[in-house]
Parts: structure tokens; sequence; C-alpha cells
């Protein structure tokens, strides 16, 4: 029962799009925003991380922390242009997607062989 | 002896079935912890020809992922970097981050800038050896013993050390 109440992101039901992390609200000027900051690449280097969400669709950018990225991850005007490029882009790709899921047969795991006799043993 | 080589030759072949037959139907592919998500070329190159232009684009971007219903569908990490961020992903830990402790409008009525509310993602920690190290340093203070002894010891003991460690858990939740 834990492992089901730990696994279930609350997020997934979330059907409209819209970012996960960044602006809250895209309507709202005033909208906090909250980017964390993860460390990764070979040299551990700190990048922001911008999570958007459209239907079934995740998409996760990297941007490296410097000046000009402190000050674009801030402005709001940014997540809106964001927003207005991936959302129709988005909308073909997750058709395309679920179309083929629909099509795929749904997976069944073949049964292994039988075990063999170890001769009496 | 022998017959424990023969059960373990069984046991390995099976895996070896059940792994090309996973490969051969086209279903969920989990490797290392990741599930892949396996598509047609046409809509692999669609993602990968989407995921160029927005790099394109906004060239800040340095790398990209795609999921789609927590499978992966590609990325441009190393192989480390992405299993850590898949399982912050599918595990929901991204819900447990701190988020902005001021509302917006009292930001904006002090007239200060607006300020990066971000959390800084230090890792990901076990549940399991989170709960347990929250136990221990609380057991230190004095203020409640590990489960296990904290339960009592009549019929009730097994239900009690269960529900303890629930608690425990949700609590190591909200620390880690």
């Amino acid at each position: 029962m834990l492992t089901v109440w730990v696994a279930l992101p609350r997020l997934a039901a979330r059907s409209r799009p819209g970012f996960l992390t960044g602006p809250e609200d895209l309507a709202d000027a005033q909208s906090p925003i909250n980017v964390p900051r993860v460390h990764i690449g070979p040299d551990g280097q700190p990048h922001f991380l911008i999570i958007y969400q459209f239907a079934e669709i995740k998409v996760i950018f990297f941007l490296p922390i410097n000046a000009t990225t402190q000050a674009r991850v801030l402005d709001m005007g940014f997540y809106t242009s964001l927003h207005q490029f991936l959302a129709k882009r988005l909308q073909e790709l997750a058709h395309g997607i679920s179309q083929l899921q629909l099509r795929k047969p749904a997976y069944v795991p073949r049964p292994g062989p039988a075990p063999q006799s170890c001769g009496g043993c | 002896m022998r017959a424990a080589n023969v059960r373990r030759a069984v046991g390995e072949q099976r895996a070896l079935n059940v792994a090309a037959g996973v490969f051969a139907q086209g279903g969920p592919v989990p490797l290392a912890g990741i599930q892949f998500l396996p598509l047609d070329k046409t809509l692999y190159l669609r993602v990968q020809s989407f995921i160029n232009l927005t790099e394109s684009t906004i060239p800040e971007i340095a790398y990209t992922c795609f999921l789609y219903s927590q499978q992966l569908v590609f990325s441009g990490l190393e192989q480390e970097d992405i299993r850590i961020l898949y399982r912050y992903i599918t595990a929901g830990f991204l819900h447990n981050l701190p988020t902005n402790p001021k509302p917006a409008e009292e930001v904006a009525r002090a007239g200060a800038p607006r300020q990066h509310q971000g959390a800084e993602v230090r890792g990901l920690r076990q549940p399991a050896a989170c709960a347990t190290a929250v136990a221990r340093e609380a057991a230190a203070r004095g203020q409640e013993a590990l489960p296990a002894q904290r339960a009592g010891r009549g019929p009730e003991r097994g239900r009690q050390v269960r529900w303890a460690w629930v608690a425990l858990f949700r609590r190591a939740q909200r620390v880690c």
C-alpha cells in the first residue's frame, strides 16, 4: 500500500497543458516561479530544470545557470512564448503516439519453458 | 550441487526468454529502472525533429528529455543522470520540493524585484534509508524511539509497528 502511495504522482492527473516546474499559473503575471536547480553532466554543472506537460507528454528542459538564463527563467514572457511554441507541436505528437498506442496490441508476457527434470534429484 | 546448477540454468534461460519476448512483442522495455517507450521510425523521427527544432529556437536549452506516459522516448542526458531524473519524475519526488514561502501578492506589495524561488535538488534519498535516518535522529534527541521499540508487546504489536512505519515514511517524505 505504501509503495502505491509513493509511486502515484499527483500531477499525473493534470489535464491542462502547463509547466510542472516554472510558473504556477501562466495567466497570472505575478504567479510565483519555482524552478529547481539540478547538477548534471560530466562536471556536475548546475542547471535549471523546466518541465512542461501536455496530456501524457512531459518535456524536460535543462538550462545552464548563467546571467542570461537567470534573467530568462524569471521572465513570465519566456514561459508564455515557450508554451505557445510547444503546445501546438505537442498536440500533433500526442495524437500520433496515442494512435500508435491504440493500434498496438496489449503486451502479454509469454510463459517460459517448462522446468526441465533433473533426473530424479 | 548438480541440481542447483540445473535450477540456475533453467532460471537464466527463463529470464532470457522473458526478455526476448518483451523485445519481440514491442512491449515496454525496462532497463536499469527506466521504462522506454517503443515507437515506430516515423514517430521517433518526429519526436527527434521536434526536439531539434526546440533547441535551435531556444539556444539556452542545453539538454532535453521527452517522456510519454511515464515512459522515456528520448533523452539527451547521460545514462546516470537520466536514471536519477527518471526516478524524480516517476516517483513524484518533485511534489515534495519546497515552494515559494511567500504569496505572490506579498512579494509584489513589498516592491522587491522578483526573486528565484526554486529549490536546490541535491540528490535522491531512498525513502527507507531516509525514514531510518529520521527515526535515528529523533531517537538521538530523545523525542521518539524507532517504531519497533515504541510499539507495545500485546497482540496489536504487529499492527502498531506497521502503522508506526507508515507514519515515519510520511514524515520522511516531508523532510527528505
